[in-house]
């Protein structure tokens, strides 16, 4: 296989760049979701972290 | 396959300029007008420009005809984002004006400053107007795309059909830019450089010969004969 | 359980407390985004012959305001990512502030160079015809993650925070609850979700220091790969990220410093934060001025023909009265100023930081147009000549208001303080910070 030739093609015709933005786009995209989802469910398998109720909501408007 | 290349002889050019018109009649190059011009945005696909030594009265000047060089190596090419600007197969740069996207990245990596932008949608007065060449090739491009010299390459194509049409093979000598046909003092030479019999390939050969900026590497295929 | 932070209660002040004059300035803001829009309306109707650009000077105040914009973008990443990495914790209250700028900037870096285009409408074509080999393709690559991983980054940092918006402000307008109840992702406090944040944070900061390294460094090679003269150079790489962590730095303090007096946020963003940037700055000038030199003296010394005739029109030719303003803006008087004046001195700091600003908007100047004006074929072509026209300035106001509007409407509507980052006590483990007193107030 010619890799040389691969190579060249790769910079040299239009096309294949398009694709490679859209790849590292679309991978960083994806690994953003998955992170996300990771640490957002962080503690879920453990007992329900119970929502703070030692403190009451304040108006900010007073 | 011919590898298109132009030799301008600097002892024979006196800058009459007709290449510069025959140029605009053949390519349909807009009239930018004097306001457009002289703020440095006349599209002329070639230029005879004067270039000076010394000063008055101790001065020499030496007039540079300049179409595009074609580089076998075009910078222009390889910064293009869409490859709008591409060498053909035989050795010409083109411009795909349905694709460009208006960057100006070629036009600012040419260290030859051919490349031309259109700032605003083509016009012509009315006489002109009518003259206009058909050519498909030629058509008036639209504002906000980039174009330059073609070496007239929709003569390559008639020249093509023409012996097709003859029924004889294609000979190199039949395609003949405008400017190379027009020159007044038989100055400029155009034909196939990798044809060793050519009169182009053996003028490029000549001690005389020299190409601009042939530092840079962009390997100009055209070449000039050094003057005196 | 919530973060304990004792400054809560400031810190939430100014959100949502939407005044007359917010919309006053709002107003005023969105207005030259409009001007600049129509401008840009104006100019693809008639064509890019409305500005001052020509042969051979083909790129003008657009492309300089793209390397601008970019270049202040670096400033929340390289405080919040970079600064991260070096663990230094004092870097905490001005996180979400820089990377603000970070965040509203990039939008106009990139906007600058679709304004630049002759046909913005086949922006397209970069996807479908892409071609590698173009450093133009490099940019859309680097500049896009960028953006992508910017807006990511503060928005995983600010997660929790909105989760305190939804917990407290309950008497927002309803869409506005509804905003923090889909932007919180359900965010419950608990202590395995800040664990896992602050390693996806860590993780992502070496990322998008990488990122941002390769950013400014691509922008610069959209000049540094052409032959042409001034610009074909392996230090303009290295100089612009200079120049772009050093112009991200100041913009910060300025932002900071305007927070701390519109917000009353005095006890947050307390000085000593402004000393610590003043220490970074200093190093910063210094790296400027160190690559100025090395770069003008490789060229000067050489005298190669092109190069010369660039290097003169910059030292005594056209663009000398730039070029020096843009030393003294950039180097000379805010050095002074760090050095004998800037220590607990918040006016002085704001004052040489914009004074860098400016002078940074003219490096970028002076590094694009002087090397167009001298082509190469300058003996025959004659020198060029460019000066922005109307739409152009339009243009550039509109970016800056619309840098200003996004910044002023964010932070009514979120905390521009992390609460998490800055609280006393995390769920699950003492989360220690520089007491904020250390500093002395002014």
């Amino acid at each position: 296989m010619n890799i040389g030739g691969l190579v060249h093609a790769y910079f040299d015709n239009a096309g294949p760049g398009g694709v490679f933005v859209l790849l590292v786009v679309g991978v960083a995209c994806t690994t953003y979701y998955l992170l996300a989802r990771w640490f957002v469910a962080g503690g879920r398998t453990e007992s329900q972290a119970v929502p703070s109720t030692d403190e009451q909501p304040v108006s900010m408007d007073e | 396959m011919p590898r298109w290349g132009m030799v301008i002889d600097l002892d024979k050019c006196f800058a009459c300029q007709s290449c510069t018109a025959a140029c605009r009649m053949e390519n349909n190059t807009p009239v930018a007008g004097k306001n457009q011009a002289d703020m440095g945005r006349a599209i002329l696909w070639n230029e005879v420009l004067p270039f000076i030594e010394g000063e008055y009265p101790n001065i020499h000047t030496t007039m540079l005809p300049r179409p595009c060089m074609h580089c076998d190596n075009p910078p222009c090419v390889k910064v293009c984002p869409v490859q709008a600007t591409y060498k053909n197969e035989e050795g010409i740069v083109l411009v795909n004006y349905d694709r460009c996207i208006g960057c100006r990245m070629c036009t600012v990596a040419c260290p030859y400053a051919v490349r031309y932008f259109n700032w605003y949608p083509p016009e012509w007065p009315e006489e002109l107007k009518a003259h206009l060449n058909p050519e498909p090739e030629v058509q008036p491009r639209p504002k906000g795309v980039v174009e330059k010299c073609t070496f007239c390459f929709q003569r390559l194509r008639k020249a093509r059909e023409e012996a097709d049409a003859e029924g004889r093979p294609f000979n190199a000598t039949d395609y003949t830019p405008a400017c190379v046909q027009t020159c007044t003092g038989h100055a400029r030479y155009f034909g196939d450089l990798d044809d060793p019999n050519s009169l182009v390939s053996k003028l490029a050969h000549s001690p005389r010969a020299f190409r601009m900026f042939e530092e840079l590497g962009t390997q100009p295929k055209v070449y000039y004969l050094k003057q005196g | 359980m919530e973060p304990k932070n004792q400054n809560v209660q400031q810190i939430l002040a100014p959100v949502r407390r939407v005044s007359a004059g917010d919309y006053l300035l709002w107003g005023v803001l969105l207005a030259l985004l409009l001007t600049g829009l129509g401008a840009w309306t104006w100019q693809f109707i008639e064509g890019l012959g409305i500005t001052g650009m020509n042969r051979p000077v083909y790129w003008g105040v657009y492309i300089t305001n793209f390397v601008f914009f970019i270049g202040l973008a670096h400033s929340g990443t390289f405080i919040s990512a970079i600064l991260r990495i070096a663990g230094q914790s004092w870097r905490a209250p001005l996180t979400r502030a820089a990377e603000a700028i970070t965040l509203f900037s990039l939008p106009f870096g990139a906007g600058s160079i679709i304004i630049d285009m002759g046909h913005p409408e086949r922006i397209l074509n970069v996807i479908f015809y892409g071609r590698y080999q173009s450093p133009i393709l490099w940019d859309v690559t680097a500049v896009s993650l960028y953006m992508l991983s910017s807006i990511i980054f503060f928005y995983f940092s600010l997660i929790p925070d909105i989760a305190i918006c939804r917990d407290r402000l309950t008497d927002a307008p309803r869409w506005q609850r509804r905003m923090y109840q889909i932007l919180a992702l359900g965010w419950k406090h608990h202590p395995e979700q800040y664990r896992r944040l602050e390693k996806v944070l860590d993780g992502m900061a070496v990322f998008m220091t990488m990122l941002v390294v390769t950013v400014h460094t691509v922008v610069s090679w959209l000049f540094g790969m052409t032959v042409q003269p001034g610009w074909h150079t392996a230090l303009i790489g290295p100089f612009f990220l200079l120049g772009a962590i050093l112009s991200g730095t100041a913009a910060v303090v300025i932002t900071l410093a305007i927070l701390r007096k519109v917000y009353h946020l005095e006890n947050v963003l307390h000085v000593g934060l402004f000393n610590s940037l003043r220490k970074l700055l200093i190093t910063f000038v210094l790296g400027w001025l160190y690559m100025m030199i090395a770069e003008h003296l490789t060229i000067g010394y050489s005298s190669m023909t092109e190069e010369m005739v660039v290097l003169n029109d910059k030292f005594s030719g056209t663009f000398s009265l730039i070029f020096w303003s843009m030393a003294t803006f950039v180097f000379g008087l805010p050095l002074l100023i760090f050095l004998f004046k800037g220590k607990n001195n918040i006016g002085w700091m704001v004052f040489a930081c914009v004074l860098i600003n400016i002078g940074m908007w003219l490096e970028r100047y002076i590094v694009i147009i002087p090397t167009e004006v001298s082509p190469r074929m300058l003996h025959v072509m004659g020198q060029g000549h460019y000066l922005p026209q109307l739409p152009e300035i339009l243009i550039t106001i509109a970016c800056f208001a619309g840098l200003i509007l996004l910044y002023a409407v964010f932070t009514r509507f979120f905390p521009i303080v992390p609460i998490w980052e800055t609280a006393q006590e995390l769920p699950g483990h003492a989360h220690s910070q520089p007491a904020p007193a250390a500093a002395a107030s002014d």
